[in-house]
């Protein structure tokens, strides 16, 4: 009896601390960033090394090498989730190499990745310090976790519906158009979701890979400083410039508020079109 | 209860068999769960298959539309014909197959989506362009199985608003939708009430006219009600086995069998 207590005032207390810990962080930043933020800051230039000025480039390039990375990622993060799901028979043992090794490499820190990066396409691909080599790397990053939450959206798919489709003749494309990603769909946008979260927060991979030019860039392949980049330069190597790290770290919570928000509203949109209805 | 619906029931089964098994066998894995059974299915008839739980009659039923195959370490010894082919060969075209073998499973699965296109949807995918011509086939369908009056007006909601009875009559307009020439059920019955048995009963005999049907059921009496010809399944030394098989009359009141009457009489399994 006493222990069950002890458990659950200790739940309770864990709660309060991880709630009060992102509730402080959420107002810390709010109330010294809000400020900041106007319609030029997020289209201007970044002055005397961001310390006045906006983010108006950095926004620009943090969208191309995330648009880069998700571009890559999507497609080949759900054929292989489905080819763990799919195509391969249960517990075939080379399903498990790739899902163990996905395991790993979602663990590994960004840092390897970043140098990696830099070894792969900056340096061996020829690519340089551009938009293109930290787009690919955070691709490479951002793989195994949508990977393996993708693969859990498509394996939480009743099998009965799969024998269902299968018993009308239906070709495995057939079954995967028609039933399995819309009804993994909302599962699918998590892993996304995850995914862009993870690489919108990256630092050091990118500082290896994109580099931290803060001009307009012209092109993929000119060098372009993320937003996290931006922050943490701002933060720790620019005297003077709190103020504005502040506005642009508020700038990049709403990024993540706003994408998440979108993609429930599209989750629950795409249900509603597709008929889908849960009881 | 051992009275039929209908009193045409015509026993046709002297005639050429449209799906002959030949010696299969099953395992899974190294064990065998069934073993070299022989049984010829006529056409325009229900043939129904029986016997105690494990003996291996789902996983027979399973093979005549090759759903074996989505079976991890499931292998399927011997042959079944169908129009003198035999489609365990690693020739078969299981889309082809499957779209001339229907298969109504115990649980009944109509797809999350609305009641029209748990039809038109497969069809679409089976490569019938006309949307005209896939609404045809669902009214077709949906008649056929006498659920059109109960939802005509409600196409458009989830097929899972049916009730259980009705979605199983959804699952059985969705697989005569594609035409097939042999229907294959697995306890399809098991999941519902009696007065939706019933239904599903009635339906079967009518199915019965225009195609071949293959229903495994643990209910003795819909067996008696329901079927031209009865396959009794046993367990023997282990793996599962045909121990009789006749018209469905005979075979209830005089089994040749011993283990086989004293099943039907209620002694064993």
């Amino acid at each position: 009896m006493l222990k069950s207590k002890a458990l659950a005032v200790f739940s309770y207390l864990s709660v309060a601390l991880i709630v009060g810990l992102l509730g402080f962080i959420l107002f810390d930043i709010t109330s010294r960033g809000l400020a900041g933020i106007s319609w030029n800051f997020l289209t201007a230039e970044p002055l005397s090394s961001g310390r006045a000025g906006g983010i108006g480039p950095i926004l620009l390039s943090t969208s191309y090498i995330l648009g880069i990375a998700m571009l890559v990622s999507l497609p080949i993060g759900i054929a292989t989730a489905l080819w763990l799901t799919e195509f391969t028979k249960a517990g075939s043992p080379y399903a498990e190499v790739v899902r163990k090794s996905l395991d790993i490499l979602a663990g590994v820190p960004s840092i390897v990745f970043g140098l990696f990066g830099n070894a792969f396409f900056c340096v061996y691909l020829g690519m340089g310090f551009s938009i293109l080599s930290g787009g690919l790397t955070l691709a490479c990053m951002v793989l195994p976790i949508l990977i393996r939450v993708t693969e859990e959206a498509f394996r939480s798919v009743p099998i009965e519906l799969r024998q269902g489709t299968a018993a009308l003749g239906m070709s495995k494309t057939s079954s995967v158009l028609f039933i399995l990603i819309p009804m993994a769909f909302p599962g699918l946008l998590a892993g996304i979701l995850l995914g862009f979260g993870r690489a919108i927060a990256e630092t050091a991979a990118l500082i290896f890979t994109s580099g931290y030019v803060d001009r307009w860039p012209e092109s993929a392949l000119d060098s372009g400083r993320s937003l996290s980049v931006h922050i943490y330069d701002l933060a720790m190597n620019v005297p003077g410039g709190d103020a504005n790290a502040y506005a642009a770290s508020l700038s990049l919570v709403m990024i993540l508020l706003i994408v998440g928000g979108c993609s429930s509203l599209l989750a629950g949109l795409h249900l509603k079109r597709k008929g889908f209805q849960y009881d | 209860m051992t009275s039929s619906y209908c009193d045409d029931k015509v026993c046709i089964i002297d005639g050429k068999p449209l799906l002959r098994a030949e010696a299969v066998s099953i395992s899974y894995g190294k064990v065998c769960v069934l073993k070299e059974v022989n049984l010829d299915i006529p056409p325009c008839s229900v043939t129904a298959i029986i016997g105690p739980s494990g003996c291996g009659k789902s996983s027979f039923l399973n093979c005549f539309n090759r759903m074996t195959d989505l079976i991890p370490k499931c292998s399927v010894e011997g042959k079944i014909l169908l129009n003198g082919e035999n489609i365990l060969s690693h020739e078969t075209d299981l889309i082809e197959l499957r779209k001339q073998v229907g298969m109504i499973f115990q649980k009944p699965n109509p797809f999350p989506v609305s009641i029209a296109k748990n039809i038109t949807e497969p069809l679409k995918y089976l490569g019938i362009k006309s949307k005209a011509q896939r609404e045809l086939k669902m009214q077709t369908a949906l008649k056929e199985v006498g659920l059109w009056d109960e939802v005509k007006d409600r196409l458009k909601d989830s097929a899972l608003k049916l009730s259980g009875g009705q979605q199983q009559r959804l699952c059985i307009a969705r697989a005569i939708a594609l035409e097939p020439k042999i229907l294959l059920m697995d306890e399809p019955c098991s999941a519902l009430d009696p007065v939706a048995t019933a239904r599903i009963e009635e339906l079967i005999l009518s199915l019965r006219k225009r195609f071949c049907l293959v229903v495994v059921t643990h209910n003795l009496g819909q067996a008696q009600r329901i079927s031209d010809q009865t396959a009794f399944f046993w367990i023997k030394e282990g793996a599962g086995a045909l121990l009789e098989c006749g018209v469905t009359h005979e075979l209830f009141t005089q089994p040749k069998n011993d283990t086989c009457a004293a099943y039907l009489e209620g002694k064993m399994g």
